[in-house]
């Protein structure tokens, strides 16, 4: 105690800036784990470092560029939603991991996973988050979609029940999440279109009345897989970038641009409808 | 009726309180079956934060009569030697409500024209914006976001007017009622140590993946009649006014003293048994320093044990540096998501949950005198479980030997302005001192909308003490000291200044129209001198509430030994009361099994029948490899933390030697 009590007061001389938001613990966290003490520091990619291009920030295989350089990286939350059974694990198993199984159980300790697509000079993370089977008594928790931007709602086309339970999850999803969501819609499971229930024009209908994007997907098959997720994530992907090159200055004072810790970047990404004005 | 359960258990959790979310992921993350049940249909319970809209809901449903399902008779098919205990109602726990608007209920339309029109006419620059408000204002809720960007300009557009006349925004009860989704009001509001048990608790299980936080910019408290930072940081220390050299030394040698305790407790001897404030008297401190240390960082309060003070002053020295200016976190999206980062993990792990569920009554055994239950009953089937977690509002009468000795009253307050307004947006946590008419520490909590707790241009704040009389009264001097809480129909003008929009406006545009910010500091400045009161955040909507305070019950007396019971919200900031009835009764139902172990990360499950099949590959996707060794991953990381460390350039480096 009394070593940590000296460091805890050097701590308290010390100056550290003012930070903003902190993830105590992330995907890209930074760690300094000393084995004498509780002392550890952690904190996620930054949005600073995220607009400085060759900064310190982390990256772990699959962030980094093929080349070596360093890019921007963008991390996106995206949920799934829909009826137990309709083939939601299968489709994040089918594009995180290019795997179909027959017989899927549900993933025990799976809060999420994650997948990494690089374009030009940035790479964008889908952390894929799956419902863990909470939707099955109606009992989803809000934290589940809070700052996602894109959320999947998938149904399946053998099943009409299910089509409606979808109808109710983006309803939940217009009242609830942040109001500039992306959400798709997929009919799953459509390499079994001989029990076909839902109509491929209903569906369709009701997305164009909605806003949403849709497609018959199979994570069987792959079809359409990730075609989903790709036009899920880019129409968010380019708002980021517009967003980027519109707030990154005056957004963060100086001092907060270099202290490299705890401006988390998916807060920015929660808070952007409002600070943003029209991007139109 | 309702959905059939399976029937068997190792755990059955009744309510979605923090301690019971705890255990509940404790005991699915070591593999136990877990059933996790909560009567109302959100998650939480007296724990929760909700919009404004839930918020409203909830205060219906406490005004309601106890449940008539409570009061019929339950039947369930029962073995001999087992009887039926009925479950508690939780709804009878909450009193004292009173919730009050102090602003009109709709804006005319010629008002709100008007309104902008006198905008428009000192400042022609912001006509265009001034008329999009008024169209804005009767576009469908959609359009919600543009809506605000809209509004937010023309007080923007104050700055530069001469502003005695033209009012600042205008809120209407129906503006508010609109944004209502963007309120995330806490019944329970608690903030973290930024070393405290909680913190440790979701980085050591990887839960804090789960949640988002912000740190809380400025500890303030009330000294004179008015408000002033606490200095936290050295940086603190020489921004402040009050504190003069002499005094900046003194407050870091004891500051020192105190953290050094087990080194020089020569220096406190003869001190164990007298309150802290006599120890601080002896130092000679001065009345400011005095009042800093007594009542912002102990927040202690006359009476307090020195021990005790020096341990509370500890707690918060400690936890200074870690994240922020202060010692603080606050969960985004408010306290009630913490709770539901424990569910999310229990689900995660395997564990049932089903709200809008209720255990109707206890199945209960007596064998050679010795009392177990056996399970529950719940929509009329038989679940049966070793061990069963009771939320105290669930809990049957009979288990609890006494009422709750004490009571919280709680205020929250959505206002139009910060209680001391800064050039951006706070976070501010004020212990409001037992002075000026005040007879009980009260907490206050102030968040603004970038923690989500409400739309811009607005703050809620929260006030949290020990219940002496109503809510409303234990809180009353306090709230008169703070805000301006009468009704305002917005045709008497209180000297209102452009404070707000400065304050509110985020610092993007803020230093856009650094001009009118500067020309906004100085008049307020003016302001300060001219009257004080003047600056009292307006209140827009209030509301008071009482609830048991449950944490100093005996929750094991008349207890069968398999059930255990878990308080309600405390008096404490942080949640280290929770976490720690958490972990004493993991460890009596499991005591030789870890207390929640980290989850692994994502990169790290490596999925049944997995081999090298690649995933999709885009253009330039190097091909994440999932399952890499791990130790490498590590080197990484802890190679980035160094270079982190190195970054911030003070002795976070040295510590780490």
């Amino acid at each position: 105690m009394p070593q940590d009590a000296v460091l805890a007061f050097e701590r308290l001389k010390s100056e550290i800036s003012d930070s903003v938001v902190t993830t105590i613990e992330d995907n890209i966290p930074f760690t300094v784990e000393t084995d004498a003490s509780d002392f550890v520091i952690e904190a996620t990619g930054t949005l600073s470092q995220l607009g400085r291009p060759g900064s310190t920030m982390a990256n772990r295989s699959g962030a980094q560029r093929p080349n070596g350089t360093q890019g921007k990286i963008c991390q996106f939350k995206l949920v799934l939603l829909g009826e137990s059974a309709v083939g939601k694990s299968s489709l994040v198993l089918r594009f995180v991991k290019g795997q179909f199984h027959e017989y899927q159980e549900s993933t025990i300790g799976a809060a999420f996973l994650t997948q990494t697509v690089c374009l030009d000079d940035t790479t964008v993370k889908f952390e894929i988050w799956d419902t863990a089977g909470q939707e099955r008594y109606h009992s989803l928790a809000p934290m589940y979609y809070r700052g996602a931007q894109a959320a999947i709602v998938v149904y399946d086309i053998t099943n009409q029940d299910t089509f409606g339970r979808a109808k109710t999850w983006v309803k939940e999803l217009q009242r609830q999440a942040s109001p500039n969501i992306v959400i798709a819609l997929a009919g799953n499971k459509a390499d079994l279109a001989n029990k076909r229930m839902v109509e491929y024009d209903e569906a369709q209908g009701y997305a164009e009345e909605n806003g949403l994007l849709f497609m018959e997907t199979s994570a069987k098959t792959a079809m359409n897989v990730n075609d989903i997720f790709l036009a899920i994530g880019s129409p968010v992907f380019i708002d980021f970038i517009i967003f980027f090159s519109l707030i990154h200055s005056p957004y963060l004072p100086p001092d907060e641009q270099v202290t490299g810790l705890q401006t988390s970047f998916s807060d920015t990404k929660l808070r952007w409808p409002d600070v943003l004005p029209s991007l139109n | 009726m309702e959905d059939d359960l399976p029937t068997e258990y190792d755990v059955i959790v009744v309510g979605t309180g923090m301690t019971e979310s705890i255990v509940a992921a404790a005991a699915s993350r070591i593999g136990k079956k877990v059933l996790h049940l909560d009567s109302n249909e959100y998650y939480g319970g007296l724990w929760a934060s909700f919009n404004f809209e839930g918020l409203q809901k909830w205060m219906e449903d406490c005004r309601k009569p106890a449940k008539s399902s409570q009061e019929g008779e339950v039947t369930a098919s029962t073995k001999e030697v087992e009887k039926l205990i009925k479950a508690g109602n939780q709804f009878s726990t909450v009193f004292n409500i009173e919730e009050k608007w102090y602003i009109v209920e709709e804006l005319a339309e010629s008002e709100e024209g008007q309104s902008v029109s006198k905008i428009t006419q000192t400042d022609g620059e912001e006509q265009g914006k001034g008329g999009g408000d008024v169209d804005d204002a009767k576009k469908a809720e959609d359009d919600e976001t543009e809506k605000n960007e809209a509004e937010e300009k023309p007080d923007a557009g104050d700055g530069k007017d001469v502003v005695t006349s033209a009012p600042t925004k205008q809120w209407s009860q129906a503006k508010v009622k609109k944004e209502y989704r963007k309120f995330n009001l806490d019944l329970a509001p608690k903030l973290l140590f930024a070393r405290g048990s909680l913190v440790e608790l979701l980085i050591s299980s990887n839960i804090a993946r789960y949640a988002e936080f912000r740190s809380v910019t400025r500890v303030l408290t009330w000294l004179d009649g008015r408000l002033e930072p606490v200095p936290c940081s050295r940086a603190d220390v020489f921004a402040t006014h009050h504190v003069t050299v002499v005094e900046k030394r003194m407050l870091m040698k004891l500051l020192t003293m105190c953290m050094e305790y087990e080194n020089s407790s020569k220096d406190f001897e003869g001190y164990e048994d007298k309150p802290f404030i006599e120890y601080l008297k002896s130092k000679k401190l001065t009345p400011n320093l005095l009042h800093y240390v007594l009542f912002a960082i102990a927040m202690a309060t006359d009476a307090t044990p020195c021990m005790e003070g020096v341990a509370r002053t500890q707690r918060f020295l400690n936890s200074l540096g870690r994240y922020g200016n202060t010692p603080f976190l606050w969960p985004m999206y408010g306290s009630g998501e913490i709770p539901q980062c424990f569910c999310r993990l229990c689900a995660v792990f395997g564990g049932l949950y089903h709200l809008k569920r209720a255990a109707e009554a206890l199945i209960v055994s007596e064998v050679d005198s010795k009392t177990t239950c056996q399970g529950i009953v719940s929509g009329g089937q038989r679940l049966e479980t070793e061990h069963l977690v009771l939320g105290v509002g669930y809990a049957p009468p009979d288990f609890l030997q006494t009422a709750p000795p004490g009571g919280l009253s709680r205020g929250i307050f959505i206002t139009d302005r910060s209680i001391l307004p800064a050039d951006k947006e706070s976070l501010t946590l004020l212990q409001f001192p037992p002075v000026d008419g005040v007879s009980e520490p009260v907490t206050v909590i102030e968040v603004g909308p970038s923690t989500n707790a409400c739309p811009p241009g607005m703050y809620v704040v929260h006030m949290t003490c020990k219940q002496q009389k109503t809510a409303r009264e234990d809180l009353q001097a306090v709230v008169e000291n703070l805000l301006h809480m009468e009704f305002s129909d917005g045709t008497v003008t209180r000297i209102d200044t452009d404070t707000q929009s400065t304050q509110t406006a985020s610092p993007k545009k803020h230093s856009q129209d650094g001009e009118g910010g500067e020309e906004g500091e100085e008049e307020e400045r003016k302001e300060k001198n001219d009257s004080v009161s003047a600056l009292k955040p307006q209140v827009l909507w209030s509301l008071f509430f009482n609830c048991p305070e449950t944490s100093e019950c005996d929750l094991t007396a008349n207890v069968p030994a398999n059930v255990f019971l878990c308080s309600g919200p405390d008096l404490d900031l942080d949640f280290e009361f929770a976490v720690k009835q958490a972990k004493e009764i993991f460890t009596k139902m499991y005591p030789d099994s870890e207390f929640l172990p980290r989850a692994p990360d994502p990169e790290e499950i490596v999925l049944e029948g997995e081999e090298g099949t690649p995933g999709p590959t885009f253009e330039g996707d190097t091909g994440k490899p999932d399952a890499e060794g791990e130790d490498d991953e590590n080197k990484t990381e802890a190679g980035n933390g160094e270079e982190d460390a190195g970054d911030q350039g003070n002795s976070e480096g040295a510590a780490a030697e």
